[in-house]
This record gives C-alpha cells, structure tokens and sequence, in this order.
C-alpha cells in the first residue's frame, strides 16, 4: 500500500467513524463514487472496532507479568512459628504479609506483629533489607517508634520478624474519628516528630513516613512503623547496607515521596522533614498537596519537582473544586467536612491556618532540601512556638513581593535591564533544549553564556553598591544559580566554560554570603556552597594545567574566600586550614615571578585574612603590616587604581591600630585610626553615592569609640558612637532587607547602651540595648546556622543583664545571663578552640556568679566565679598581652576577695583562717594583675588606684591574719 | 554511571537533532539496561503486582539519564527511545521462545522468570510486530502512537507530548492504528501455521 493511497483511507475512515453507524453507508457511498476497493478498504477496517476498544488496551509489559502472579505462599493462621502462634493475617504491605501472634509461653501471653516474607522471595536483596530492619529496629529505643522484638526463619525458612503489635488507627483516621481540633492534631503530630528526631539521632533516616505508617492507638499514642526502608547516614556503624543509588521513588508512595526521592537524589533528615509536613499538610487540612493526573512516573515526577502545591489555608477554602477533580476520593471531601473535624467553620479553619502554619507545612515541603527546616526538631521547636504564640522560624518567601516593591522606587531602570537579561537567557535556553537545529542552538548558547556574563558582571556589579538593591539581586542570585547548576553538568573538559562557571559560582557566592559588599544576602550557608563549587571547578582546573598562574591565582582567592566566609560566621577552625592554603599557593606563585603585581595584591589580601584569623596578637600585627606595606607600595605604583589601594591602605591602618590598642597602646591606635579616617572622608566626598565607602566611615567611627571605651574615656565614645550611628541608620533606611546594614546598626546601638550605661544613663542603655536586641535576633532567624550573630545575640543579652543588674534588678540580670549562657555553651561545644567563645563563657560565668552574690547566693555564686577565673586564666597563659581579659580577671578577684574577707569575718573561728588567707589570694592576683598593666602604662584614670585599694585590702587580710595568731 | 549517562545525553540530543546514527547507537544501551532491571524487577515481584511498564522505562531514565540536565523535551524523546526498546525487548524474546520451543528446547533467559510472556501472548507479540513494521512503512506517525502507548505505557497526553502534536490527534490515530493492526492480525492468524500450532 502506498502512503498515498493509505491516507486516502484513512481519512475515510476517520470521517466515517465520527458518524453512527447508520449515517455511514450513506457518507461512504457519495465519498467513494464508484472506487469499489476503497470502500472495501474502509469498511473492511471499520468492522473491527467492536474489538478495538479492548485490543493493546494494557501495556505490553503490564499484561504479561499479570499472568505469572501465583499463590502468595503466606502461612495459614493458627500455623505454629518458633514461640509464636499466628492469629489472623492483618495487612500486606510492601515486603510481606502481617499477622496478629501471640507469644504461646507458658509464662505469659504477649500480642505481637510478625511479618512474613513471601515464598520465593527470600533473595539476597530482601534478606539484606530484612536483615537491616532488623537491626536498626533493635537500636531503636523509643516510646513512638513500635519495637523489633524478635526475628527468624519459619521451618519453610521463609523469614520472619516479630514487632511490637499496635492496635491503632492511622494518625489521618485516627484524627477524623475523633475531630480532633487543630490544636490537638499539632500536638500529636509533635510526638511523631520526636521519634523521628530519635531517629535521626541515631542516624536513622526514615525514608517513608506516611500515615499508613503512623498507628495512634487507644491511649492517643501515635507509633512511627517500618524502618525497612531506612538508610543509614553511617554506613559503618552496621554491616549491610543497601545499595545507596538504589532509587527510591519505586519503593515508595508517590504522594508522600521528596523530590529528592523522584531525582535519585542524596536522601538525608530532610527528606524526613519533607514527608512530615506531607503529612502535616494533610492532617490540617484533609487535602493532598498535590493532585497527579495521572500515575506515570514522568507525571509523578513533574508534579513532586516542579509543582507549587497550594497553601494549606487555602487548600481548605478550594475544597469544594477538588472533590470533582479527584475521581478517586472515596468520602466527599467538602470545605464544610474537613472544617467540622478540626475548627468548625470553614472560614475559622481557613484562619487558623493563614500564617504561621501555612508558613510552617510550606517551609518543611519546600522543594529543595536547604529551604526547609533544617532538622524534625527544628520543625516540632517551631509548631510548639506557634502553639504558645512565639514567632516562627518559617517566613514567606516575599521575593515577588519584595520585588513588586523595589520596582514602586522606581529604579526601573536597572530592574528592566536585569529583568531583560533573565528573559533573554530563559528563552535562549528554552531554544537550545527545544529545537533541532545544532548549529543555530550552538550559536545562540554561546551568545547566552555571554550574556550570562555580562548579567553576572556588569549589571550585578553596576547595581551593587546602589542602596535598595537586595531584592533584585536576591532574584539574581536565584535565577543565575539553577542557569550556572545546569550548565555545570556539561562543562567537564571545556575549560573555558569551566573558567566561566567558576568566576559566576564566586559571584553569586559573594552576593549570597557576607563579604563585606554593602548589600550582601546574609545566607552563609548558601554562601560556603557556591564557594565550594567554584573551589572544586578551580581545583580541577589547577589540576589539568598546573602552569598557568591564573588559575592558581583564581584558586588561592577562593581559598581565601572560604577562610573569611568561615571566620566571619565563627567557625574559625574550618577557616584557618584555608588561609594558610591560600597564602602557600600564593608566596609559591610570587616566589615564581616577583613581578607579577596582581600575585602581590591577592597576598596582601591574605596577609590581611592571616592576621585577622591569627589570634596571637604579635603575629596578627606581622601578617597585618605586610599587607599595609604591599598596599602602600602598589599606591604609588598604580595611580589610576588609587581608590582601591587607598580603601586596602586604611582599612590596614585600622586592623593595626585594633591590634595596638589590644596590647594596650592607644595613642598609637587612635592615630592610625585618624589615618584611615582622613583617606576615607577624601573617598566619601570625591564618591558621595557609593555605600562602601559611607560603610567604611561608619566602621571607623565605630572602631575610635571603642577605642575610647577601653581607655574608659566614655564621653569620647558616646561621641564617635553617635556620628556612627547616624550613618547606619541611613544606610538601612536606604536599604533595610540588607543583611549587613542591619548587623551594623544593631552593633553600633548596642555600643552606646554599653557607653550609657557606663556613665549611669540606664534607662537610655536598656532602650538601646533592647533595639539592638530586636535586630540580632530577627537577622540569627534568618540565617540561624550564622554562629557568629548567634553569638551576638547571646552578647547583647549579657549587657541587659549587666544594665539589670547596675539598677539592683538581681534577677531579672540573673535569668538574662543564664539565657545569653544557654546560647553560649553550644556554640562554644562546637569549637573548644575558639577562644573568643571561652571568652564568652567565662564571662557568663562571671555574670551569673556576680548576680548570684549580689543575691546572697554566696556558694554558688562562688563557684561560678571560680569557673570564670580558670578560663580566663587560660587564656592570658596563651596570650599575656590580652588586655581585656586581664581587666576582666582583675576586676573578678577583687570582688571575690571582698567577698571571702566579709565570710571570714563571718565565720567561725576554725574556718575564718582558710578563708582570710583565700580572700588575700584573690587580692594578691589581682593586684598583680593591675601592677602588670600599670608597667605596661595602659591603665585608665579611674583605674590608676587600684594597686593602692588592693594592697590595702592586703593589709587588712594581714592584720586580721596576725590577730587570729595572737587570739591563738 | 558518568560515563553512560553522558553518552544517552549525547546520543539523545544528537538523535532530537536528526543525526538517525545517533538511535542506533543508542537503542543498544537502553536495550541492554532494561533487559538488566526486568529481570531485576521480576525477580523481586510479589502477588498483586502489576508491574507498569512505564515505572521500568522510568527506573532506567533514572539511571541511564542525567535528568538534571535535561528538560522535558528530553525526557520525553527518552521515552520514546525506551519504547523502542521494550517493543524489542519483548518481540525478540517472544520470538527466542518460539524457536526454542520449535527445536525442542527448554530455552532459559533472564527475561523468563522476568518478563514471562505467555506463550499465546507470545505469537501475538510477535503477529503485532509484524504488522506494525506493515504499518510502519506507509504512517510512521501511526506505528509510533502504538509504541508509545503500547510498548512505552504511556498514556495519551504523554504520547503526544513526545510527538508534540494534540492528544486529540494521538486518540484518532491510536484508534485507526488498532483497527489496521486488528485486521493485518487476524488475516496473518489465517495465513500462519505457527500461531495456529502455538495455539493449540
């Protein structure tokens, strides 16, 4: 048959089945005329579609395995298996059937779950993940997760597990039958979180949590079960693991199923998260997040990965129009229905729901893994707050919003060429995945990458410094990266490419993270990834071309990236092994060609890393004056690139005069620091609009005022203070989503409540400490892995409570230094090295003792202050110089000795030797101390008498000493 | 799988592009991955089971692809590839079957305790494929809506998203399809001594 012919009858064809059957002989004897093998053609065809509909109607493959399903082989009940007697089979799930048993000793008779692997199934891959469940069940020791009791092979040898039995109901039905409210749900949801926490604890990833595996029973207990499918985040903490690239989705319920699952994605605590507020979702609302038209996988995946499920308020509110969607729904699902059970009216349930908790179901159901909660404890921490009404982590993503709003202040502008840039490259790279045409697809992806570029580059970089440029960059950074992730799988072997990944991964990490632009994001963690990418793209490269200096050069800077970006969220231990890399990688490159100018700048900027992850005070100011020396010549050298190596020049000036006035020579440190002023005001005024350098002037300022702090000098510092304040405060009126600014303004607000405190303004240092406060805590929510603003936090804290505790409020000080301790004392776990954390903590002893004793509180507050002295005597044996820590000792010994002289005067004649002769200790150091400080000539005004007042305590220990002799 | 997954990228990309080495190139590899996981999943299937062709062919762009890195329109080109495959997968086994059977032998593959096509189903596999190659070579278009959804398992808006035309196409040429296979079938039936012998 020729095509032609064919299509003749097939149009026939066609347009005759459209008709009744009837009609058709009429419609096929005017189309044919009288071409008699056309019509027999056509009609021949046409007879069989009574059998069409039920011809090639299953997939070929679906069909035929059909036919070879076969008896189950699952053992009878009443069968007799080791010490146990089944009952009644129960449920087949995915492994194998369960049965209701009954332990058949004499000694008592104890219901349980076995589940029984089917005949013919017991090869290797089911044995080992039998096996598996087995032992991770065992380990697992928790009141919500049902218990493995026991395990074995039937004499049939098909194996064989005993559980604990939970007679219950599935949470989602459970919840229904006895409307329960929403309060009530997110309680009971909180205690499967805990066992899912437990879990993870013990490095146990569920993989499958669904309501069919959440039993509440009688008693409300909800039970998590069938860890068979966990995977443990220690593979060797047991044996047998499965296969870790074994996909998921297979094995697991598609509604219920991460997108990382759908990919073959690494599954982590996330994933867990994730299925959780699947199953929050559905608890509060009675929806599915999701509506899958179909089964198939490529549907299933789409719909997991790419679909924006719906609010859960708003889920309700849409309840009406689902139910006809969803031909499957075996019980009408009405908005009236799902509100009955939990709130009472539609509308009551649709606001209960409307913030916090669509917020928090949203954050753990995010799509990619780093957006939600960043553990099930975090989750269940943020339903508990919003159940006793204390903000929530869980925020609205309001980058559309905040966008909508950057374009109100008409920068259009700039938004309409960024915006221009992102359609381009969304519609060129939709060309190139689309249509055929190699050549043309070839061209126009190169003309993409170029653009890229230019986006990357030159419009990021023309609108960095422009105050109120977070939002759009923000959008930037979003849309760059899932262009950079995709392009990156194919730059292998393309170095160019590989080149230009590279700089766009630093970039965007720059824009993420807290370098120091004047508009960064304040997300670290997303920061540190791209650093990460870039690092191992240039690690790469250095690998494959070991003689080109650029890219080792390229290589050395994100090193030193990675060192600042890990110092400044206070994780110096990660910091330092990349600052060293990069000043090795550097001095070889330098020792290789001394000519080479841009090597010698990129070291300066390390030694200026060097010496601030340096915490010897002496090595510090070496690193330090190398970079300033480097600076200053390259000044010279290179007038047009003047503005830059003047900003470098001063900012050495200031990190040195930080360092002097840290050995306690302030002159030296205020007159490096007048330096750094003057070049900064020059740059201020020659570039009134640029941020960076208002920025500097207010860190300067900033700086000066503490300075003046340590001489105690606190008119001084309230003045500097000020003039710092009044620049943050503009910087973040202009730009207030900014990450930075903001940091600075709290910083620079809790300086003068610590300068008016000082002088005895304390209601004027609560307000500000307080502003202060509001600041660190909403920017530690934001990016709560940030240690660093944790840490501040925890520091503002402590001055409250140090302002509490000047106006008499012992207690209110008291609870405040115990809150700033508890934030203090995980940070300071997770780096012991970290000596600005011992620090702190001797310091929150010092408070907590302090406020203790002004209690009457006498022996613990003694205790505490013994726990302080022995840190803080640590650390001056490891750093002599440390000013402030001596200060701090000093002051801690003379309260003590005041406090041991009053006890010993106190106490019985027996104990008042021991006592007079530990309160002179204490006065001996501490004077020891202060004459240490006085040689060094860096003691205030106020200061200069204490060496009297304590030599004279001395004397009364003494004569009090002698008087016991005599009485003796 | 780098090294593999980056070839089907490759293979696909040139093949969409109309380099047609590209298919024969590629249609090895899928091949060889699916006949890997049916047995893999027949191996492991248990009472109730409907196993879907569409979750295998799934299974092996999960493994064989770099989904990451492709957009839907590969995908679905994957999907159609891995139709091809199966119908090959399935057809060749049919008739592997019959010739062992002719000769006397009991003739084992992995794909009998896998794909365990029963041995009626078997002449008709291979009765279809006969006539759809018929069809083949007068509508294209035809043979690939019957691949699609008969050897790919997919459903009729995913059949004409790969062939990027409407599903109300795909339904009409579906049906046609059927009615010219039905017909070639039932007259081969008459012509052919095997199926008669095979379904005695």
């Amino acid at each position: 048959m020729t095509p032609k012919r064919w299509k003749e009858i097939d149009e026939l064809m066609q347009a005759a089945l459209e008709r009744t059957p009837k009609d058709r002989r009429t419609f096929l004897d005017q189309a044919c005329g009288n071409d008699d093998t056309l019509r027999r053609e056509v009609e021949s065809l046409i007879s069989f579609e009574s059998r069409a509909s039920a011809f090639l109607e299953h997939p070929a493959f679906q069909a035929s395995s059909e036919a070879s399903a076969e008896a189950a082989g699952y053992p009878e009940a009443e069968t007799q298996i080791g010490p146990y007697r089944l009952i009644r089979e129960i449920g087949r799930g995915g492994m194998g059937a369960v049965y209701l048993a009954l332990r058949s000793d004499d000694q008592y008779q104890k219901r349980v779950a076995i589940k029984v692997i089917k005949r013919g199934m017991d090869t290797d891959f089911i044995v080992r993940r039998f096996r598996q469940e087995r032992q991770i069940l065992a380990a697992l020791d928790h009141p919500n997760i049902a218990r493995l009791h026991d395990g074995g092979a039937t004499p049939e040898g098909l194996p064989y597990f005993v559980m604990e039995y939970v007679d219950g109901k599935a949470i989602d039905a459970y919840c229904d039958t006895r409307s329960l409210s929403v309060k009530d749900r997110l309680e009971l949801f909180r205690a499967v979180c805990s066992a899912a926490q437990y879990a993870h604890q013990n490095l146990v990833v569920h993989r499958d949590i669904k309501p069919g595996n959440i039993l509440v029973n009688e008693q409300g207990v909800p039970k998590l079960l069938d860890f068979g499918l966990a995977k443990l985040l220690n593979p060797e903490l047991y044996p047998q693991t499965i296969d870790p690239t074994a996909t998921a989705l297979r094995l697991m319920t598609p509604r219920y199923a991460s997108p990382e699952q759908a990919r073959g994605g690494p599954i982590t605590t996330a994933t867990d998260v994730y299925s959780l507020g699947i199953v929050l979702y559905e608890l509060l609302t009675g929806h599915r997040p999701y509506n899958f038209t179909s089964e198939s996988p490529p549907e299933v995946f789409r719909v997991i990965c790419e679909q924006e499920p719906v609010k859960p308020s708003s889920a309700v509110s849409r309840a009406a129009r689902k139910i006809t969607a969803e031909a499957y729904a075996e019980t009408a699902i009405t908005s009236e229905s799902t509100s009955k059970n939990r709130e009472g009216h539609p509308d009551k349930l649709r606001r209960r729901l409307a913030g916090d908790l669509d917020n928090i179901v949203m954050k753990a159901i995010s799509k990619e893994a780093h957006r939600r909660y960043q553990s099930v404890e975090q989750f269940s921490e943020d339903i508990r707050r919003h159940l006793v009404g204390l903000p929530v982590i869980a925020r609205k993503d309001t980058i559309s919003y905040r966008t909508a709003k950057f374009i109100k202040r008409h920068k259009i502008g700039v938004l309409a060429a960024a915006l221009i840039v992102l359609a381009l490259l969304g519609a060129t790279w939709q060309a190139f995945a689309a249509h055929a045409e190699r050549a043309r697809a070839e061209r126009r992806f190169n003309d993409v990458r170029k653009l890229a570029n230019s986006f990357m580059f030159e419009i990021h970089d023309g609108i960095r410094d422009l105050p109120g440029s977070t939002a759009t960059r923000e959008l930037l950074v979003k849309t760059a990266l899932q262009y950079l992730d995709s392009l990156a799988q194919e730059a292998s072997g393309d170095t160019s490419l590989q080149r230009e990944l590279a700089n766009a991964y630093g970039k965007v990490g720059a824009i993420q993270g807290q370098e120091g632009s004047s508009g960064s994001l304040g997300d670290s963690r997303g920061a540190s990834e791209s650093y990460q990418k870039e690092a191992r793209i240039r690690e790469a490269l250095c690998g494959a071309n070991p003689d080109n200096v650029d890219d080792r050069r390229e290589l050395a800077k994100v090193y030193d990236r990675l060192c600042w970006l890990y110092l400044q969220t206070g994780r110096r231990s990660e910091a330092i092994p990349y600052g060293r890399k990069a000043l090795e990688l550097l001095e070889a490159l330098l020792a290789g060609d001394p000519t080479n100018d841009w090597v010698r700048y990129d070291l300066a900027n390390t030694f200026e890393l060097a010496g601030t992850v340096e915490t010897d005070l002496d090595a510090s100011l070496d690193y330090v004056r190398k970079a300033s020396e480097i600076y200053q010549g390259l000044l010279a050298k290179y007038p047009a690139r003047a503005a830059d190596n003047r900003r470098n020049l001063s900012r050495t000036y200031k990190m040195i005069g930080a360092r002097l006035n840290e050995r306690g020579e302030s002159d030296g440190a205020l007159e490096h620091y007048s330096r750094a002023l003057a070049i900064e005001e020059s740059l201020v005024s020659a570039n009134p609009d640029n941020a960076v350098f208002q920025r500097d002037i207010g860190v300067t300022h900033s700086d000066i005022g503490w300075i003046h702090e340590t001489k105690d000098d606190w008119a001084a510092a309230l003045v500097s203070h000020r003039k710092a304040l009044a620049i943050r405060a503009s910087l973040v009126e202009a730009d207030p989503k900014n990450a930075d600014a903001r940091r600075a303004l709290a910083s620079t607000l809790a300086n003068i409540g610590r300068a008016l405190r000082a002088i005895g303004d304390h209601r004027g240092a609560l307000d500000h400490l307080r502003r202060a406060l509001a600041i660190r805590e909403a920017l530690s929510a934001a990016d709560p892995l940030n240690r660093a603003t944790r840490q501040t936090v925890a520091d503002t804290l402590e001055d409250i409570g140090r302002v509490l505790h000047n106006m008499g409020d012992y207690k209110s000080a008291l609870e405040t230094h115990r809150k700033a301790f508890s934030i203090r004392e995980p940070l300071f776990a997770a780096d012991v090295s970290d000596q600005s954390a011992q620090y702190s903590i001797a310091s929150s002893y010092h408070n907590i003792g302090g406020s203790l004793l002004d209690l009457g509180d006498t022996n613990v507050g003694l205790e505490y202050y013994h726990k302080a002295a022995t840190i803080y005597e640590q650390l001056l044996g490891s750093n002599p110089a440390d000013t402030s820590t001596s200060r701090d000792l000093a002051s801690l010994l003379r309260f003590r000795g005041d406090v041991q002289l009053k006890m010993a005067l106190k106490a019985s004649a027996g104990m008042r030797e021991q006592t007079l002769r530990e309160a002179r200790a204490s006065y001996q150091r501490s004077l020891q101390l202060w004459l240490d400080m006085q040689s060094r000539g860096i003691l205030s005004k106020a200061e200069q008498t204490r060496p009297d007042e304590l030599s004279r305590q001395i004397a009364e220990c003494d004569a009090a000493l002698s008087k016991l002799a005599v009485t003796r | 799988m780098p090294s593999s997954s980056e070839t089907i990228t490759d293979l696909l990309i040139q093949w969409r592009e109309g380099d047609e080495d590209a298919l024969d190139r590629l249609i090895p590899l899928v091949y060889k991955e699916l006949r890997r996981m049916a047995s893999y999943y027949m191996r492991r299937r248990r009472p109730g089971d409907t196993l879907q062709t569409s979750a295998l062919i799934n299974e092996a762009y999960l493994r064989l692809a770099d989904h990451k890195n492709m957009r839907w329109q590969n995908r679905a080109h994957f999907f159609a590839v891995a139709a091809q495959a199966m119908r090959r997968i399935l057809v060749d086994h049919a008739r592997s079957r019959n010739a062992a059977k002719r000769e006397g032998r009991t003739f084992k593959v992995s794909l009998d305790q896998a794909a365990d096509v029963g041995q009626q189903r078997g002449a008709e596999l291979i009765a279809l494929d006969d006539a759809l190659k018929e069809l083949e070579a007068f509508d294209t278009r035809k043979s690939r809506v019957v691949e699609l959804r008969y050897f790919g398992g997919l459903s009729v808006e995913e059949t004409a998203n790969v062939l990027e035309v409407s599903p109300v196409t795909v339904k009409r040429e579906w049906r046609a399809a059927k009615l010219f296979l039905l017909r070639a079938m039932s007259s081969e039936a008459q012509d052919d001594p095997q199926t008669v012998e095979g379904n005695r």
